[in-house]
C-alpha cells in the first residue's frame, strides 16, 4: 500500500508540477509583451470608512514592478502593499515554488510560495484561464499587509494581459486612520464614531479607459 | 440703524478685530507656507502608515480649513468685543438717557443697535472668508480638499469645494449672531462695556468645554448648549452632507438668538435707566 502511494507521489506530482511550470511560463511570456504601459482609468473607492468621490486617474506601470496612480491636478489615496504586487515580479523565474492546486470551474489554480525569504509575500494563488492564458484571480497573503484579492476581467486588451477592469479588495481591520485633531461635529453627542468591524472588506475598482503600450513612461513618475 | 453703524465703525476698537482677523490669517498662511510640508507630513504620519498619498494635499482651500479650525474660541471673542458694548458702553458714556428722550421706542433702538451688530458680524465674517479663502487659494492654489474626522476621511474634488465654503461662512454668520446676542443680552444688564464681553467670552468657553467632553451626564446637555452647534459648518464638509442636523443645528441657534434676543427686549423696555 505504501509502495503504491509512494508510486503515486512520486511519479504524479513531478509531471503536474512540470505542466504548472510551463503554463506559468507561457503566462509570464504573454504578461512580458508589456514593458510598461500608461493608461486613463476610472477609480471607485468603496471603504466603510474613506468617503471618496470617482475619479479619472493615469495609472502608470513599468515592468516589473513599478506601478503609480495619479489623479491630476487631485489627491489619490490608496492602501498600501497590494495593488503594488506585480504579476510580472511574482512570476520571476526563481522566485517562486509552484504547486498545483487542480482545477476550479475550468480555471487552473496555482499556488506560488516565494523562494526567498523575508520577502513581504508568503503565498499568492493565481486562477489561470488555461487557453488565453490570462490569470483572473490573484489572491495573496503578504507578511505586513494582510490578504488581498486581485479580480480581473479582460477584454479589448486581452492579448496583453492588460484587463479592462480590476477590483482589489482587502481586509480593512488592518488599516487604522488617525484619530481627528480637532471636535467633530455632532449635535447628538456622540463625539467617537464606531470602529469597523473586525472583518471589513474594503474595494477598490480600475476601470480602464485606453492603454498606451511600450511607449515610455514620463521621468520622473515613479519617484 | 445708520447712526448706530456709524458709532460702530468710528470707534479704533472695532477695527482691532479686522487687525487682529488679518494677523492670524497671514500667521497661519506664513507658517504653513514656510513648513506646511512638514506640517502635513506629521499630522498624515498615521495614515501614510497605511496608505499611499499622492497629490497636492496642502492647498488653499486645506488651508481655509485649518484656519477656520482654528478660530473657533477667537471669533467669538471678537464678537463680543462689539456687540457687548452696545448698550453697556452706551450707559457708560451716560448717553444712553439722552438716546431714549429722541422720539422712538426701546424696541425700535433696540432693533437698530442689534441690525448694526449683525451688519458687522457679517463684515467681519466675510473679512475672514477674504483672507482665509481668497489669500489661501492665491498662495497656496487649488486642490482636492482631505478632511480627517474621528476615524474617518473625507475626499472632496476641488470643483465640490466652493459651495460648501460659501454654505459654511453663511452658517457661520447665524452661529456668531448667537453669540452677538448673548453679549447683546448682558449689555442691557450692565454699566460699562468689560462686564458684558467677559461674560459672553467666560459663557463661550464654558459650554464649549461642556460640548467637547465626553461624559454621559454632559452629553444629555450638549444637543442644547449652542456652542455644540456652532460647528455645524464642518458638517458642510462631510460625504454625505447631514443637512438634518445641520438644519436642526440651525433652528437650535435661530431658537437662541430669539430667546436672547425676546430676554433683551423685555428687559430693556421694563428697566429703569438711570445713565
Amino acid at each position: 500500500m505504501l509502495l503504491i502511494i509512494f508510486a503515486l507521489f512520486g511519479f504524479t506530482r513531478p509531471a503536474s508540477s512540470q505542466d504548472v511550470n510551463a503554463l506559468l511560463r507561457a503566462v509570464r511570456a504573454k504578461i512580458e509583451q508589456v514593458r510598461d504601459y500608461t493608461a486613463d482609468a476610472r477609480l471607485v473607492i468603496d471603504v466603510s470608512f474613506m468617503k471618496v468621490p470617482p475619479s479619472d486617474v493615469k495609472v502608470y506601470f513599468l515592468r516589473p514592478d513599478q506601478f503609480k496612480i495619479i489623479k491630476q491636478g487631485g489627491i489619490s489615496i490608496l492602501p498600501k502593499g497590494g495593488l503594488n504586487i506585480s504579476l510580472n515580479a511574482l512570476l520571476q523565474d526563481g522566485n517562486y515554488a509552484a504547486i498545483d492546486a487542480g482545477t476550479i470551474k475550468g480555471q487552473r489554480v496555482v499556488k506560488l510560495v516565494p523562494l526567498k525569504e523575508g520577502g513581504d509575500v508568503v503565498l499568492t494563488t493565481l486562477y489561470i484561464d488555461e487557453a488565453p492564458l490570462l490569470v483572473r484571480k490573484a489572491v495573496t497573503t503578504t507578511r505586513n499587509n494582510g490578504t488581498f484579492e486581485l479580480d480581473l476581467d479582460y477584454g479589448h486588451y486581452a492579448g496583453y494581459a492588460l484587463p479592462d477592469k480590476a477590483v482589489f479588495i482587502f481586509n480593512t481591520s488592518g488599516y487604522k486612520l488617525p484619530k481627528g485633531l480637532s471636535l467633530d461635529y455632532d449635535p447628538h453627542g456622540n463625539t467617537n464614531a464606531p470602529p469597523p468591524p473586525s472583518d471589513a472588506k474594503g474595494q477598490i475598482t480600475l476601470s480602464y479607459a485606453r492603454y498606451t503600450i511600450n511607449k515610455g513612461i514620463p521621468a520622473g513618475i515613479f519617484q | 440703524m445708520r447712526i448706530e453703524l456709524w458709532k460702530i465703525y468710528r470707534k479704533p476698537r472695532t477695527y482691532i478685530s479686522f487687525l487682529a482677523i488679518a494677523a492670524m490669517v497671514w500667521l497661519i498662511q506664513l507658517g504653513l507656507y514656510a513648513d506646511g510640508e512638514n506640517y502635513i507630513r506629521f499630522g498624515m504620519q498615521s495614515l501614510t502608515a497605511s496608505f499611499d498619498l499622492s497629490g497636492k494635499i496642502l492647498n488653499g482651500y486645506l488651508v481655509c480649513f485649518v484656519i477656520l479650525q482654528t478660530f473657533l474660541m477667537q471669533v467669538p471673542l471678537l464678537i463680543a468685543l462689539v456687540a457687548g458694548d452696545m448698550i453697556a458702553g452706551e450707559a457708560n458714556t451716560g448717553t444712553l438717557r439722552l438716546l431714549l428722550t429722541k422720539p422712538m421706542g426701546r424696541g425700535e433702538l433696540l432693533a437698530a443697535k442689534f441690525a448694526a451688530t449683525f451688519v458687522y458680524t457679517v463684515t467681519l465674517l466675510l473679512w475672514m472668508a477674504l483672507l482665509a479663502l481668497l489669500g489661501s487659494l492665491l498662495i497656496f492654489g487649488v486642490g482636492d480638499l482631505m478632511i480627517m474626522r474621528n476615524r474617518e476621511m473625507d475626499l472632496l474634488l476641488s470643483g465640490d469645494v466652493p459651495w460648501r465654503y460659501a454654505a459654511a461662512f453663511g452658517f457661520a454668520i447665524v452661529a456668531m449672531t448667537a453669540v452677538a446676542s448673548l453679549a447683546f443680552l448682558f449689555s442691557v444688564f450692565a454699566e460699562n462695556a468689560i462686564g458684558p464681553i467677559v461674560s459672553t467670552v467666560s459663557a463661550v468657553i464654558v459650554l464649549t468645554i461642556l460640548s467637547t467632553m465626553d461624559i454621559p451626564f454632559f452629553n444629555r446637555l450638549k444637543p442644547y448648549l449652542f456652542t455644540t452647534h456652532m460647528i455645524g459648518w464642518k458638517g458642510f464638509f462631510y460625504t454625505p452632507v447631514p443637512w438634518h442636523d445641520i438644519m436642526g443645528s440651525l433652528a437650535v441657534l435661530l431658537g437662541h438668538i430669539l430667546a436672547f434676543g425676546a430676554v433683551t427686549w423685555i428687559v430693556f423696555t421694563r428697566k429703569d435707566i438711570l445713565s
